[in-house]
């Protein structure tokens, strides 16, 4: 048995580096905050440390319930995690404000000054940071194990990957706190690197899915789009003369993740753009109080080493948060699949295609495409394994499109014509940009259609029906 | 560690060479505010008094402590910096940067502070009297126009300490007057502490106290 498995030891390997990370940023933070108030720093450091074990202690209590009792939370985590990700930005983003004079916050500036807020605060500030990502790692550590067949490989690799981070992780970290690591960082600085090291520490989701704005986005257009077909319908008028393929192609980039991406990449980008030339042009405070000289360059020069000192931080985020776009983008431009259709035949009425065979599996969780033969047309199903783990069966086609079929990208389909991408869990379901949906009976072997069934929806297609419209 | 009497003190300080010894167990005070000269044969031990009250050299054995902090116990950084913003130093040679002006030498030491300000400089040239050559490069310059521009260099810091050794050393005794005066009458202006070491006597008279040193110890302790 292989001791040595990559995944578990890559996956615990940056978890323990993003903890060494975030508690090296925090606590030199509290160190640099504290002045002469080193008791109250004392304390919310060990507030923070507290809860940073508390936090590690639930998320492997979760883990462990939800796996005992077979209780599926991915999107949960997902979810977690990108609430968190957004509620440290928008924090940042008040910080940012509220740093250069504009009241955001209100009552809760005199809670930043009472000590018994920010230890709260320091002691809940690890449960945003780690809990919904360490629950994931656990729980795919799990998965891992039980998949592989190695469960002594996995953890063993997974320790190593703890002990390798933490082995030169806390000397380091450590050395940075006493080396004054703090003095880079002010409090939006701060929120805003925690966000930014969050997103690249990535949890179990990537760039492009941890934005809320392109799921925000989807749903908006999504209403939009139905919205315009409902139109249509009940004006009884043909659409497809009318929505050309370049009007579709807008919808679909209207729709796609590109222009998410875009937005996301804006809403994340612009604040630490606003940060940074705020904090290197706002004129300086205090100056006119400084005698002239020798003094007074001094107090230049210092602000100007401050300012330098805290933008680094967030520049730092800036440029992470553009090369992990630039990686994002790569990744979306090349993993659209397009797999070949099979051939499959009717028996007595009744097509058959088998769960798995000769490697190909119908639950693999890519779409697996088949084509069957009817006088001169040659009709697609598209077969794909849905979130919740059964198999949605559709034709290749929708109701709206010409039939061009869809292609995958992650946990997306994406429509070969408009390039509208639609989220595998509502496959399945009729309507709209969705697949249509076939009649089918899994059984532990294969799956069944009615080839009655197909060539009535395809007919139906064809003719336009499904649009309800007059074609 | 010290009183507000006691600005700069220096505590059984001696400093040994292989084959020497320059200081022998040096005690001595000097008030915030003091000029101090400092005067003996070559080879007494002036320079390295000098070097060592600056932290440009280290005692063997002994404290120095100044303005309250013991700088024989400050790491190579932390003296750099108290260096930068408490003293001031003026030498026999003017070791002005051949190929700047006047007014970018002066500049040069402000950069080392913090950061450079022209119009300061400019106003510190004109304040030694040299505010018609501050384009001028160092070998356009007399020996006492230099130094004149070494003072002002020296000064720009606004340091608490000026240490100067043997600043007029290479001028005539007509420039040596002149510097002089300047240094007296910014003196007055700012109350910085002087310590200047000479082997001239008319030199040493501009201050208001005169250590005497001989083979490394202070023989004599003159108030005037």
């Amino acid at each position: 048995m292989n001791p040595f498995v990559a995944a578990p030891f890559i996956i615990i390997f940056r978890e323990g580096l993003k903890v060494c990370i975030v508690s090296l940023f925090v606590i030199s933070f509290l160190d640099a905050r504290s002045g002469d108030k080193s008791h109250a720093a004392s304390k919310w450091t060990k507030a923070f440390i507290i809860g940073l074990i508390l936090s590690l202690t639930l998320s492997v209590a979760i883990a462990a319930f939800t796996i005992h009792n077979h209780i599926d939370v991915r999107e949960e985590i997902g979810n977690f995690i990108a609430y968190s990700f957004a509620m440290l930005y928008i924090l940042a983003v008040i910080g940012l404000y509220q740093t250069h004079g504009i009241e955001l916050l209100g009552p809760l500036k005199k809670a930043g000054n009472n000590s018994f807020f920010v230890t709260a605060v320091c002691f809940a500030v690890p449960f945003m940071l780690f809990l919904p990502e360490n629950v994931g790692a656990f729980a795919f550590l799990h998965e891992t194990a039980l998949m592989k067949g190695n469960t002594y490989g996995c953890y063993f690799s997974a320790f190593m990957g703890l002990v390798l981070s933490a082995g030169p992780g806390i000397p380091i970290a450590s050395y940075l706190r006493k080396k004054g690591i703090g003095s880079f960082f002010d409090l939006p600085g701060l929120l805003f690197s925690l966000a930014v090291i969050k997103l690249i520490g990535g949890g179990i989701r990537g760039f492009a899915e941890m934005t809320l704005v392109s799921s925000v986005q989807r749903g908006a257009m999504k209403m939009l789009h139905d919205m315009i077909h409902q139109l249509f319908v009940i004006l009884m008028l043909p659409d497809h003369p009318l929505l050309t393929p370049f009007v579709w192609r807008f919808v679909g980039f209207l729709f796609g993740s590109t222009l998410a991406i875009v937005i996301a990449l804006f809403v994340l980008a612009a604040p630490l753009a606003i940060y940074i030339v705020k904090t290197i042009f706002s004129p300086m405070t205090g100056i006119e109080m400084t005698q002239e000289g020798a003094h007074r360059r001094a107090f230049i020069a210092a602000q100007r080493s401050r300012r330098r000192k805290v933008t680094a931080p967030v520049f730092i985020s800036l440029l992470l948060v553009f090369a992990s776009w630039y990686a994002a983008s790569g990744e979306r431009s090349t993993s659209l699949y397009l797999p070949q259709p099979l051939p499959v035949v009717s028996d007595k009425g009744v097509i058959s295609i088998p769960l798995r065979e000769s490697g190909d599996d119908l639950f693999d969780g890519r779409i697996h495409k088949f084509s069957f033969s009817s006088g001169s047309d040659v009709i697609r199903i598209l077969i794909v394994k849905k979130p919740d783990g059964r198999l949605a069966t559709c034709l290749d086609a929708c109701e709206i499109c010409p039939q061009e079929g869809y292609g995958q990208s992650h946990e997306r389909i994406v429509c070969l014509y408009c390039k509208t991408p639609i989220p595998l869990k509502s496959i399945g379901e009729p309507g709209g940009c969705n697949p249509i949906p076939l009649n089918a009976v899994v059984t532990d072997r294969d799956v069944r259609i009615q080839a009655s069934d197909i060539l009535k929806k395809w007919q139906d297609v064809k003719t336009g029906k499904t649009k309800g419209s007059v074609k | 560690m010290g009183s507000a009497d006691e600005f700069i003190k220096l505590r059984c300080v001696s400093k040994e060479y292989a084959t020497a010894s320059a200081l022998r167990g040096i005690d001595m005070v000097v008030e915030k505010g003091q000029w101090v000269s400092v005067v003996g044969p070559s080879g007494s031990g002036k320079s390295t008094l000098l070097n060592i009250m600056s932290g440009l050299d280290n005692p063997t054995s002994g404290q120095v402590v100044i303005d309250s902090t013991d700088i024989t116990a400050m790491k190579e950084d932390e003296m750099a910096r108290f260096r930068r913003e408490k003293i001031g130093f003026v030498f026999q040679q003017s070791h002005l940067i051949p190929y700047l002006n006047a007014v970018e030498n002066v500049m040069l030491a402000q950069y080392f502070h913090s950061i450079a300000d022209e119009r300061e400089a400019a106003d510190s040239l004109e304040r030694v009297g040299m505010g018609h050559r501050i384009d001028h490069k160092p070998s356009q310059l007399s020996g006492g126009e230099q130094q004149r521009i070494c003072i002002a260099r020296a000064l720009i810091n606004s340091p608490q300490i000026l240490l100067a050794d043997e600043p007029t050393g290479n001028l005539d005794r007509e420039n040596t007057r002149k510097i002089l005066e300047l240094l007296n009458r910014l003196y007055s202006e700012r109350q910085f502490t002087i310590i200047l070491v000479t082997h001239d006597p008319f030199v040493a008279q501009w201050g208001r106290r005169t250590i005497t040193m001989e083979d490394g110890k202070i023989i004599r302790d003159e108030y005037r």
